[in-house]
């Protein structure tokens, strides 16, 4: 007969053994001493080991002696033939091993093999290599259409100061004064097309493709595949496009989601200005990240400019970089 | 000394070292034939069964030997490597079932249904009545209820004996006491339970 209400999972040989042996911390006997009492399996394992430490100490025979002998034949058929054949484990029992010979093809095999790992970490080294140049590259293209915009921004300023004026005087410059519209105007259209330009696709680039890591970049939350299309969103395994920000948000968000299993322990955001400066770092355990996951990441007090963001898995005795993306915060309206 | 009653950790280095590993490996079996046979016997397996299931055992154990620390008592491995390959026997089995197979066996209470749970007390005379035959469902809850306010010794003893229907021996195995106290517990039990329930407890053999 069972007795009614839950008696929770059923307890692990592992623990069984333990509590035998009475290893087990106090509180964790006595949770299962109190299981073990709710629940028959369980204290049906314990008996049976109890029953088989019991005949091992005894070593009697439970039956007719041919029924072990017919069970060792039948095993011994199952067993490797010669002693020579079973791989000795220790290093003195290693050197009383007769060497074996070796096919020639098994070197050449393993040649090829050593040659495909060099050939495909020189080509890991120059892929990581010229991806890093890719980054600069993107930032100083970056930075000459920063400079344009400013230069922009400061010949519209001119421009409408100058209009100003001439309306300012007496009217008898209404050519000046078209003119200087058609200049404003024209300045505007300039600076209104140097904003919609984005990078162009061929300058977006991919780097730690391989890690099986999303990583979206908005202003606010969103799961995957709900993302608003006005979001400045990053996708993919660590494209280095841009990511625009309007400084009205004060933070933005960083989703990481793994498409499989942590990689690693740990992966770490840390948010560097241009030169590297640490402004930011967050931490986030790879079991947290499964499936939609985000952090913030404030950016109080950083105003306009560029910024990076670094993804990096983190173990104990090492750290990789994953992804690396470049952020331009920006103001929201430009200033007229 | 005789080879047969060498100890297990002088046959166990051998084996790990590979000098004469087949005679030390015969020797293991001879020692442990018998208690794997009577674990596999009790989980319901006919002879037959048996014979495979040892042998099965004993092939993990001869090709996991390497991966063994020494971590564990030596029983205790072997122990987990019977249990096993036990569960993996009554699985295939469940599943020949669905596939509507032939199945060896006669009776659904192997594998991970103990037997006195799933078919009455194996134990014959030394167990009390099969207590669903005196009891009707609502006794079984009050039982259940008034055994759950006493103190933890004292319930888990009733509960071993009332529910599982399990002797002092085996209740003191279980829980690490002594056959007396398990004694001791349910004569204390069995009278804070009359004052509770009063001659609704009738015959139950505490």
């Amino acid at each position: 007969m069972r007795e009614p209400g839950g008696i929770g999972p059923h307890v692990g040989l592992k623990r069984l053994i333990a509590y035998r042996q009475g290893t087990l911390p106090a509180a964790e006997r006595e949770d299962l001493q109190e299981h073990l009492s709710l629940c028959p399996r369980c204290a049906e394992r314990l008996l049976e080991l109890r029953n088989f430490e019991a005949a091992s100490a005894r070593g009697d025979a439970a039956g007719p002696e041919s029924l072990r002998q017919e069970a060792w034949e039948s095993l011994a058929e199952h067993l490797p033939r010669k002693e020579s054949t079973i791989r000795p484990i220790t290093s003195a029992a290693r050197r009383e091993t007769p060497r074996r010979r070796i096919p020639a093809f098994v070197y050449a095999a393993a040649a090829a093999l050593l040659l495909a790992v060099v050939g495909l970490s020189i080509w890991a080294v120059l892929t990581v290599r010229q991806e890093r140049q890719r980054v600069a590259l993107l930032e100083q293209q970056l930075e000459e259409r920063e400079e344009a915009l400013t230069a922009a921004q400061r010949s519209l300023a001119e421009a409408e100061r100058q209009l100003a004026a001439a309306r300012g005087s007496s009217g008898r410059e209404a050519s000046r004064i078209h003119e200087l519209e058609t200049r404003v105007a024209e300045l505007i259209a300039a600076l209104d097309a140097l904003h919609r330009t984005s990078p162009a696709p061929e300058r977006r680039d991919q780097i730690a493709a391989a890690q099986k890591i999303e990583v979206s970049v908005a202003p606010r939350f969103a799961l995957r595949g709900q993302e608003n299309p006005d979001d400045a969103f990053l996708r993919g395994g660590g494209a280095v496009n841009p990511v625009r920000i309007s400084t009205p948000a004060d933070r933005f968000m960083v989703a990481l989601s793994l498409a499989d299993h942590p990689v690693f322990d740990q992966y770490r955001l840390v948010l560097t200005d241009r030169d590297g400066k640490m402004l930011w770092e967050g931490r986030r355990p790879g079991s947290a990240l499964l499936g939609d996951a985000g952090t913030w990441v404030s950016l109080r007090g950083l105003g306009p400019g560029r910024y990076r963001l670094r993804i990096e898995g983190l173990h104990p005795d090492r750290r990789e970089l994953l992804a690396e993306y470049v952020l331009e915060v920006e103001p929201q309206e430009i200033q007229r | 000394m005789s080879r047969q009653r060498q100890p297990i950790e002088m046959i166990f280095e051998q084996l790990r070292s590979g000098t004469s590993r087949e005679e030390s490996f015969r020797l293991l079996f001879d020692r442990f034939y018998w208690p794997l046979f009577r674990f596999f016997e009790h989980r319901g397996f006919s002879t037959e069964e048996c014979q495979d299931l040892i042998q099965e055992t004993f092939l993990r154990v001869f090709r996991g030997i390497e991966s063994f620390r020494g971590e564990a008592r030596w029983e205790h491995w072997l122990f987990r490597i019977a249990a096993n390959t036990a569960s993996k026997a009554v699985r295939h089995r469940a599943a020949a079932k669905r596939a509507g197979q032939a199945v060896p066996l006669e009776d659904d209470t192997l594998g991970d249904s103990p037997p006195a749970a799933a078919s009455g007390s194996p134990r014959g005379a030394v167990s009390p009545a099969p207590l669903r035959q005196l009891l009707g469902k609502e006794m079984r809850e009050l039982l259940s209820e008034a055994v759950a306010g006493l103190p933890p010794q004292m319930r888990r003893c009733v509960r071993l004996r009332v529910f599982q229907e399990l002797d002092y021996e085996e209740i003191a195995e279980i829980l690490q006491i002594s056959p007396s106290t398990v004694k001791v517990q349910l004569f204390k039990a069995r009278k804070r339970l009359q004052l509770e329930l009063g001659d609704l407890l009738g015959d139950c053999d505490l």
